[in-house]
């Protein structure tokens, strides 16, 4: 027999039926638009049960750490409605790490407390890949200006002799994990004395990175690379526990470049690179430990070895390296620049570099161990964002 | 004068006793007394950059007899770690492009207990001329608080000619040792043996991060410097 008394109940739950819809739909939204208001690029949003998955690209910050803590302070409130904040930051399209935040604070500063961060992001939602993206950055053109600098030590009477200018470089994301770039490198003083053209182009490349599964990422790379090569690029790597160990592999073909007043001038496509690399990141100092070894250019076969500490956005380090022609050794440096937050994304946006890297080689001419630069590394990927370089930050425990 | 500032006064002054005076660079720009490296290390995460005149006739370089400047960058970089770069250059002399560069490193392989010293090994200048060129052990006691004296750093080495590389000089050969003296975390006084002869010196802390050192070398040499330490994220 009908129960009529249960109708009064029915009716009101199946009145409030939109209303819950509306707030599961208002939590994605609001989240989109909080963080697309901010600058952040390619925001989409989406809530499962519980849990809100937001994924996001650090447009406004230098450091990415910064980027992940002002994301989870915006989106904070979601976080104290009961809810589980998990963060995905991107970088040129490509997933990096799962940020979980559930509802930890900092004792000292009140922001919000990641409870756990991986670098394994298969089991986001499915939904998300294919959310639509606030504040897409595809089409958009950044010029980052970098500052250059080259020097060489030791000559007795002149014991620095430089070179200085600004490499600026249009960068425009086409799709995800697919950017253009194109720099010039402008010199404002030489006494280097090397004869070439006070502005000449330096990078030029198509590159399209991806994100296997399993921890994988992949790059591939054409064009013009520094110094004064061009061709194809292939790279991979692989990470394991969580970040702590990863090992790779780089591929190339170039031959040499360069440019003068009368044009580009080529050599054959005829050079090949063969690289494999494994590393180590200490969890508790943020050290990493990376032994490269393989054919570099010039059919050089010999092996290198870094270590190097990330000081925050400052990382100092120590190199050295072997082959049967001889041996080297210097420093690294990658000193971030002064530049600590960056304009709102805009169709055409005028940015500094985030960081200078730089080496010192003790052995001045570089005869050992050459490599290219494609300005595309999976290298720069994602080294700020490291799952226990996130933990180890003092402003976000 | 109430109870609570009494017993803000005499806390202040138990603190000032007792506070560890913070490790700084010798005239070498390693951490150490006047010259001699000691077992303390450089804070983790610090970056102590700073220059010191060295007498003429104590700084060892080939390029000439005038007073020296070094320059250095001390790097502690883990907590057991540290790293050294310097920059010995003559004043007033041509033809000697940057100077005389030497690396050094040193490890902790021993932290201080209630009663056991802190032990370290280090070496410096193992690439190029290698006219400092040092290996050497090296152990640290500090004994706080001592009446009248504050701080007291006990500190004893032993270097010698442990690497198979040729090398111009060797320095700290043989027994080292020397005490520091620190009545006030922010003066140290000091005395060295640093296996060839007896230096002194004085040490000010000022503002937290800047470090002068003025030292008496053998009995005749005056030296000394600055240095700025800057704490690293």
């Amino acid at each position: 027999m009908l129960d009529r008394s249960r109708f009064p109940w029915v009716f009101l739950g199946l009145m409030s039926l939109p209303n819950a819809l509306v707030a599961q739909a208002g939590v994605a939204e609001r989240a989109t638009r909080a963080l697309a208001d901010a600058g952040f690029a390619n925001v989409a949003a989406v809530e499962e049960g519980a849990r809100v998955v937001v994924t996001f690209e650090n447009a406004r910050f230098r450091d990415e750490r910064r980027g992940l803590r002002e994301a989870a302070r915006l989106l904070a409130p979601e976080v104290e409605a009961g809810r589980t904040l998990v963060l995905v930051p991107t970088n040129r399209g490509v997933p990096l790490i799962a940020a979980r935040y559930d509802g930890g604070r900092d004792a000292d500063s009140g922001a919000p407390r990641p409870t756990g961060v991986t670098l394994d992001v298969s089991d986001l939602p499915p939904a998300l890949a294919s959310a639509p993206r606030a504040s897409a950055s595809y089409g958009r053109v950044d010029v980052v200006v970098h500052p250059w600098f080259e020097a060489r030590f030791g000559d007795l009477e002149d014991a620095v002799e430089s070179r200085t200018g600004v490499a600026p470089e249009l960068r425009v994301a086409l799709r995800p994990g697919l950017a253009f770039s194109a720099q010039a490198l402008v010199t404002l003083e030489d006494e280097l004395s090397t004869g070439e053209s006070r502005v000449r182009p330096a990078l030029v490349t198509l590159n399209q990175t991806a994100r296997l599964p399993r921890n994988v990422f992949v790059s591939a790379t054409a064009g013009t690379f520094t110094p004064d090569r061009y061709g194809v690029d292939l790279e991979g790597r692989a990470y394991f526990r969580n970040g702590r160990w990863s090992a790779g592999a780089e591929l190339g073909l170039t031959g040499e470049t360069s440019f003068a007043r009368e044009g580009w001038s080529f050599s054959p496509v005829d050079e090949p690179t063969a690289l494999v690399e494994l590393a180590w990141r200490s969890a508790r100092y943020d050290v990493t430990v990376r032994a490269t070894a393989g054919a570099f250019l010039g059919d050089q076969r010999g092996a290198r070895l870094d270590l190097f500490r990330q000081f925050g956005e400052l990382e100092i380090g120590g190199f050295g390296f072997t082959s049967a022609e001889g041996s080297n050794g210097g420093v690294t440096l990658r000193v971030p620049l002064p530049f600590p937050r960056h304009a709102r994304p805009a169709p055409l946006r005028l940015r500094a570099a985030d960081a200078f890297p730089w080496q010192y080689r003790y052995v001045g001419l570089e005869t050992s161990g050459r490599r290219y630069r494609t300005g595309s590394s999976l290298d720069d990927l994602g080294r700020r964002l490291t799952p226990d370089f996130v933990a180890n930050d003092p402003e976000g425990r | 004068m109430t109870t609570r500032w009494r017993t803000l006064l005499s806390a202040s002054a138990l603190v000032l006793a007792v506070a560890r005076p913070a490790p700084a660079q010798s005239l070498t720009g390693t951490t150490g007394l006047v010259t001699i490296p000691t077992a303390r290390m450089a804070d983790d995460r610090s970056l102590t950059v700073g220059a010191h005149l060295v007498d003429r006739r104590y700084h060892q370089s080939p390029y000439g007899d005038r007073t020296a400047v070094v320059e250095f960058a001390t790097l502690g970089f883990l907590p057991f770690m540290e790293v050294g770069l310097r920059l010995t250059r003559v004043l007033d002399t041509p033809r000697q492009g940057l100077g005389d560069r030497m690396v050094s490193v040193r490890l902790r392989l021993l932290e201080e207990g209630p009663y056991t010293p802190a032990v370290a090994a280090g070496a410096h200048d193992l690439v190029g001329t290698r006219i400092y060129h040092a290996t050497y052990v090296a152990a640290s006691k500090e004994v706080a608080p001592v009446p009248g004296a504050g701080t007291v750093g006990l500190h004893l080495g032993y270097g010698g000619d442990w690497t198979p590389l040729d090398a111009e000089d060797h320095q700290f050969v043989g027994f080292f040792g020397g005490v520091s003296v620190s009545p006030r975390p922010w003066l140290t006084l000091l005395a060295e043996h640093d296996a060839e002869r007896i230096n002194a010196g004085v040490r000010l802390r000022l503002f937290r991060r800047v470090t002068l050192l003025g030292a008496l070398q053998g009995r005749d040499g005056l030296s000394g410097g600055v240095g700025y330490t800057h704490p690293l994220r």
